[in-house]
């Protein structure tokens, strides 16, 4: 850890120290082994001696905090191994009585674990371990989709809202094509939503009323006062379905179908839409059978919902869409003969549509990226005051313990405010049930989708954007992957193939790793197909990995023929240049006959990474963690050069290249020779670089800015942060300097 | 943060009357138009960005907002001086075609006042000969101090808003687009 950074009667590496201990009690939870904590309170209680004192470390602190270390490594890996944690030293909990810093400071810490959140690095080892038994218990408890209906309630009482308005609009100036586009879309985004709860009865009325607007929209058809009608008249049904949905939610009436008269204004619409004159009202019986109910079948158990909301399609009594008069007839009978309907009154569903808007607050994104931004200038404030050498210079212990309590709190607000942005991979995941089931069904393949994970959470730019390379790589491992029944069984397989999803965290940041059983990936083949699409020298040696990273050559593709479902031109280099754009990385690993794996590693977060801060010269720059393999100061003789000019570095055994950050960049550095600087190893794909520079500052998470549009075109630099001085660091782009 | 919304200044054909806030370089004095000044600040301690041109002295942070900015001495290849304690950083805001508004500051000896000028009082640009400076120069007018030469920022800015520089075998990248200054609906 950050011990080396200590040196005997200096204050230097006491802040790191502190914000690694602050880190690791903030892992804490409920979980974590009694032992643990109290050699957390040990080590805070001598810091916080040390900050009370004159704030330089003691030989003997430092030799405590030595063996604390050992300890502490020594605990972490047995809680690892799940066994018993080694005792605490004796002599530590003697030592003299716990100071009222300690304890409270150990009390404070324990609740704040109850925020998800990205813990640094250093202990990262412990913060995983916590994250994972905890979503383990999680998926234990929940039930499938709940979430999604509460959300789709939630939206669905605000479209409908707003379907409303516009309509009041239209009746005012039928022409406002604004309007008509407006409802449009909201029709088509809840019909959206109904088909994937799979609500279908739902989805056919949003879904008329929809081709009305669209007939509207493209001028084929006048808003008149029927057709104002109809869309009202179709509102209408679908709220009474929502809140009927809603109560439900709410355990009122739970399981209960629910039924509300549609077809006389899918029947209307489609009249209009076909330019025959309107059904008259009167022309319709009042009766129930041509009314065709429709139920909405919920299975509710306790407080949350265990299934989804849908039609049995297989139980056709329950399911009656008669569209004719003459089929309405037996099968409405079918469905009195068994019902036990609850027929949605329109006045009873009113009141729950005004006041059921759910326990969410819907915001605009800029808002809360502006919160974000502004969290993130306040930390950055509050390490400028505690950096800040006149404060750092007075010896005072209240406002030493102030800035201390500053910077738990602002360290805890920012959290919070990151938490704000992070929503569960549940959603996107979820969606590629309803894929895997199509393109099987499709190829005539056997597939199941296993899910792992979904409670992980993300930013939400992260998984907005995860969700068209998810869907292209499961389609890939359905459609390319996954054998046919019988080729399955003749490998010794079971016909039925399996796809496992599965989210988690690893490295401080998101695993997601797409698994399928299927035949693997060909590497003879790819090899083939890469020279003969002249993506690699035909005498060239590449290893097995780099070769399954041909297919995200652009113009790869090793589908014989063009398919329906892959194949259509997108390739897996789209995929890659997705996730790269999220700062992300795509491993294979596959195994012949037996299947294979794409490992996606994703940053929890777009705003804020984990970076190295480096110094050249006079300059700083900022290397994201994530692609340091590793950083060391060379001894001689570990670093040759070839023809006196490019030098490579022995790393453990593997060659690699160095890279004089100084000089590339043209900065007069301080080490004269490779020996005086530090080399940091960073990787990228299967590339690595030595990147020499002056020293290693340190690590610290940095919210990253755009540097805007006048460095858009340079590839450089990814980005930039502000640092604890308020100036700004440049963060190095890695995938760029592995190329040079 | 607010976003104040400026109406696009110095459209073709536009006239150039209105507010101008002038500042010197050297012995020269220069004005911009007001529009287009977010604000002034002190000069600050500036990140040097490597591999760019000369003229592009690094990025600031702007209460959060890391902005580029430029030497407008050097852009202009005027004589290179040291900055004393009157120079300062002017923050100009950009409105490029796309309709995308982008902060730049640029940095000037001195700034003098903001001044009203009637388009009676702008001569045109005088003809050096096809030089290229040219198409940034809106006009010239003549004060009391002397002559002042008005700049149409956005041209100068914009030459400079997308460098092109690209490094062997990468596509370019940019930092996500997310932690860009977030751009306010228009209501």
């Amino acid at each position: 850890m950050e011990l080396a950074f200590v040196i005997p009667g200096k204050d230097g590496g006491l802040l790191p120290i502190n914000s690694i201990l602050m880190d690791m009690e903030d892992a804490v939870d409920k979980e974590t082994p009694e032992e643990m904590t109290g050699g957390l309170a040990v080590a805070r209680r001598w810091l916080d001696s040390t900050f009370d004192g004159d704030g330089k470390f003691s030989a003997e602190t430092i030799a405590n905090l030595t063996a604390w270390h050992e300890w502490m490594g020594e605990a972490l890996a047995a809680f690892e191994r799940e066994e018993g944690l080694p005792d605490l030293p004796a002599g530590w909990s003697a030592e003299g009585s716990p100071s009222p810093a300690s304890s409270v400071s150990a009390v404070q810490s324990v609740p704040s674990s109850a925020v998800s959140t990205p813990v640094a690095a250093e202990s990262s080892v412990q913060g995983e371990d916590l994250t994972e038994i905890e979503e383990k218990a999680i998926i234990l408890n929940l039930k499938d989709d709940a979430d999604l209906l509460h959300e789709f309630h939630g939206e669905s009482v605000e479209l409908l809202q707003n379907i409303e308005q516009g309509v009041l609009v239209l009746e005012e100036n039928p022409t406002d094509a604004n309007t008509i586009n407006y409802i449009f879309r909201a029709f088509h985004t809840f019909k959206g939503g109904a088909g994937f709860l799979h609500l279908h009865a739902l989805q056919d009325l949003a879904h008329d009323l929809e081709s009305l607007l669209d007939a509207a929209r493209q001028s084929k058809l006048q808003i008149n006062s029927p057709i104002i009608d109809i869309i009202l008249a179709g509102s209408d049904a679908l709220k009474h379905y929502t809140s009927a949905i809603g109560e439900q939610i709410k355990g009122i009436n739970a399981g209960q179908p629910i039924v509300v008269p549609t077809s006389r204004i899918i029947l209307r619409a489609k009249a209009v839409l076909n330019g025959e004159p309107l059904p008259e009202e009167t022309a319709t019986p009042p009766s129930t059978a041509s009314n065709t109910p429709v139920e909405v079948v919920a299975h509710q158990d306790k407080e949350c919902v265990s299934e989804p909301i849908q039609f049995p399609e297989n139980e056709e009594t329950k399911l009656v869409v008669p569209v004719t008069p003459a089929s309405s007839k037996s099968a409405a009978g079918r469905t009195l003969a068994k019902q036990d309907p609850l027929v949605t009154r329109p006045v009873g569903g009113q009141k729950s549509v005004t006041e059921s808007a759910s326990g969410f607050v819907k915001l605009e994104t800029w808002k809360l990226d502006a919160l974000v931004d502004l969290v993130g200038e306040l930390v950055i404030a509050q390490s400028m005051v505690v950096q800040d050498p006149d404060v750092q210079n007075l010896e005072s212990r209240t406002l030493a313990r102030s800035l201390r309590q500053l910077s738990r709190t602002t360290s805890e607000l920012q959290r919070n405010a990151m938490s704000l942005r992070m929503v569960p991979v549940r959603g996107v995941f979820q969606k590629m049930t309803r894929l895997v089931r199509d393109i099987g069904a499709q190829t005539g393949k056997q597939v199941q989708l296993i899910l792992e994970g979904e409670d992980t959470e993300l930013d939400r730019n992260i998984v907005e954007k995860l969700g068209d390379p998810l869907v292209h790589m499961i389609r890939n491992a359905v459609d390319h992957g996954i054998e046919f029944p019988d080729e399955r069984l003749a490998k010794g397989k079971g016909s039925m193939g399996t796809v496992r999803l599965a989210a988690s965290h690893q490295r401080g940041g998101i695993l997601i790793r797409i698994q399928d059983d299927g035949k693997g990936l060909n590497a003879e083949k790819i090899l083939a197909k890469g020279i003969e699409r002249g993506l690699v020298a035909e005498d060239a040696e590449i290893s097995e990995s780099e070769i399954f990273n041909l297919i995200f050559m652009p113009g790869f593709s090793t589908a014989e023929k063009l398919t329906d479902l892959s194949g259509r031109g997108v390739g897996m280099d789209v995929v890659k240049r997705n996730i790269e754009s999220l700062r992300g990385k795509v491993e294979i690993q596959s195994v012949l006959g037996q299947g294979s794996t794409f490992n996606i590693l994703l940053p929890i977060t777009l705003a804020i990474i984990d970076g190295m801060l480096v110094g050249v010269g006079n300059e700083r720059f900022i290397i994201p963690t994530i692609s340091v393999r590793e950083s060391f100061r060379p001894k001689s003789g570990m670093v040759s050069t070839i023809h006196e000019r490019g030098a490579i570095v022995s790393v453990r055994g593997k060659q690699t290249p160095v890279l004089p950050l100084g000089q590339y960049l043209g900065i007069p550095t301080r080490a004269a020779t490779p020996e005086e600087g530090i080399m940091i190893v960073v990787e990228s794909g299967d590339a690595s670089r030595a990147i020499m520079v002056d020293e290693l500052i340190g690590k610290q998470e940095v919210v990253i800015k755009s540097l805007g549009e006048t460095f858009k075109d340079q590839n450089l630099l990814a980005g930039g942060a502000v640092l604890g001085d308020g100036s700004v660091g440049l963060i190095l782009d890695v995938d760029t300097l592995v190329k040079l | 943060m607010s976003t104040t919304t400026l109406a696009v200044a110095n459209q073709e054909g536009a006239t150039k009357s209105g507010r101008y806030l002038t500042f010197r370089l050297g012995n020269e004095s220069y004005g911009i138009p007001v529009l287009n000044v977010r604000e002034i600040i002190r000069l600050c301690p500036i990140t040097p960005v490597p591999k760019m041109p000369t003229h592009i002295k690094g990025v600031i942070n702007l209460r959060g907002t890391v902005i580029a900015v430029l030497d407008l001495r050097a852009k202009f290849q005027l004589s290179h001086a040291e900055y004393n304690d009157r120079a300062c950083i002017i923050v100009v805001q950009l409105n490029s075609a796309a309709g995308v508004k982008t902060l730049m500051g640029a940095i000037v000896d001195a700034v003098e006042e903001v001044v009203q000028l009637n388009e009676g009082a702008i001569e045109p640009a005088p003809d050096f000969g096809g030089s290229p400076d040219h198409q940034y120069i809106l006009g010239v007018t003549t004060t009391q101090d002397g002559v002042k030469t008005l700049l149409d920022i956005e041209k100068i800015f914009l030459d400079d808003a997308s460098i092109t520089r690209s490094l062997p075998d990468a596509a370019p990248r940019l930092a996500d687009s997310s932690s860009s200054h977030p751009t306010q609906p228009g209501k």
